[in-house]
């Protein structure tokens, strides 16, 4: 399951920026360097960019950019450690929509400390509504995959991880390891799904606002 | 730049080595080799200078030659002579001379007066190349990118005129002219495709002009 992506030219008609733009925005650091992706075509080579993630970001930066200068937005988008510092109580969790309403009932109460939910609690959220609402897991699995998130949080704290979700012959099981990396499967392995927590914290940025 | 260290001017006249730091204000006149990082407001640059890290600084004058093994960051590059590093980031540069880059090579205005050598990406929103010498780069990518045959470059070295051209894989610009350039592929909003080019393909959305003396494989209108 690879991600979508978009040639440049393509990415320029939709979304009617420059060339000028975007090479400032890649200056500035708004988008990081390695969404530019190079594949060669018969045209010779082209560069590419992660869909969904770029087309979010144009937007982002184009709704911004009258209110912030490009430094300001680049410090905005590079500064995690604001929004990981941050704790929702569970009305605002509801208020903004971050995650379905399901998936808040299900999980969202037995991980609450001091009626506030962390950073981390609120990423292992998004993850698991996101595949939820994919309708790649079952409510089973989504257990699963939010138990094994929790446990393994203080391993992986501070660091970049990617999760794969797989099924071999209807068992499905969760791998959780540091980005980026690269794993092989046997042949009767399905990838379902692969995300990061780049992914996963871009889109609870986004929905933070 | 490193608020927290303590910081004093350093001033190196004739032939000298130095560990590297964080200084206010940098001063060398005649050769200086730094065996580390250099971090500083004002670097003034006269002769012959190695810095054996990367160079961050404010404002930097160079009269002469600088070669730095990692990178050079700051507000602005200004001077004349040959400077050599693994990428650069700066707002401005207004150099002329020899320019050799095996990585980046980023600015917001770029200048430049002689010839480039970028192993990477040249990037910049306004650039203007003059070129005295045989110039290239990977990538080029900007808002208005002006690559020119210096008239003063033809006549100091007659009977090399060949020489002085401009070769990149891809130029991308909102506005692009160019000329002497040999190019697989040019992409921009108004091109003009001055004499002695040899462009692939462009491809342009609102203007292409084509000079009699330049050779365009395929044009594409977007």
């Amino acid at each position: 399951m690879d991600e979508d992506l978009i040639s440049k030219k393509e990415l320029l008609d939709l979304t009617g920026i420059s060339y000028g733009q975007l090479y400032r925005w890649k200056r500035k650091q708004l988008i990081p360097e390695n969404w530019f992706i190079r594949k060669s075509t018969f045209t010779g080579q082209e560069t590419f960019f992660p869909k969904e993630r770029m087309l979010g970001r144009i937007q982002h930066i184009l709704s911004k950019k009258d209110d912030l200068s490009l430094d300001e937005l680049a410090g905005k988008l590079s500064d995690m450690t604001s929004v990981h510092k941050q704790l929702l109580t569970l009305e605002e969790v509801r208020e903004r929509n971050i995650v379905s309403p399901i998936t808040l009932e299900r999980y969202g109460q037995r991980d609450r400390n001091e009626d506030k939910y962390s950073f981390d609690q609120l990423v292992h959220l998004v993850a698991v509504d996101l595949l939820l609402g994919k309708g790649e897991l079952s409510l089973e699995e989504a257990d699963l995959l939010h138990r094994t998130l929790s446990v393994n949080l203080p391993q992986f704290e501070g660091k970049r991880w990617e999760l794969f979700f797989a099924r071999k012959m209807g068992v499905s099981f969760f791998l959780q390891a540091l980005a980026p990396s690269e794993l092989v499967f046997d042949e009767g392995v399905r990838l379902i799904s692969r995300i990061t927590l780049e992914d996963l914290t871009e889109q609870l940025q986004g929905k933070l606002g | 730049m490193n608020e927290t260290a303590n910081r004093t001017n350093l001033k190196i006249l004739g032939n000298s080595t130095s560990a590297g730091g964080c200084f206010l204000d940098v001063k060398v006149t005649g050769e200086c080799t730094f065996n580390g990082d250099v971090d500083c407001r004002k670097l003034t640059l006269m002769g012959e200078t190695k810095v054996k890290g990367s160079l961050v600084m404010e404002n930097m004058k160079l009269t002469g030659e600088c070669s730095v093994n990692g990178g050079i960051e700051g507000e602005s590059i200004r001077g004349q002579g040959e400077i050599r590093a693994d990428s650069i980031h700066v707002e401005g540069i207004k150099f002329t001379g020899n320019l050799s880059i095996s990585g980046n090579c980023d600015a917001e205005d770029m200048q430049i007066s002689g010839a480039v050598q970028v192993g990477g990406l040249l990037s910049a929103e306004t650039l203007e190349i003059s070129l005295y010498g045989p110039s290239r780069a990977a990538e080029v990518g900007g808002g208005s990118i002006r690559i020119k045959r210096s008239l003063g470059g033809a006549l100091i070295r007659p009977g090399h005129s060949g020489q002085l051209s401009f070769a990149a894989g891809l130029i991308e610009g909102d506005h692009v002219d160019l000329q002497n350039t040999a190019a697989d592929t040019v992409r921009g909003g108004r091109v003009v495709i001055g004499s002695g080019c040899e462009i692939g393909t462009v491809e342009y959305r609102d203007f292409l002009d084509i000079h009699s003396n330049a050779v365009v494989r395929n044009q594409v209108k977007v």
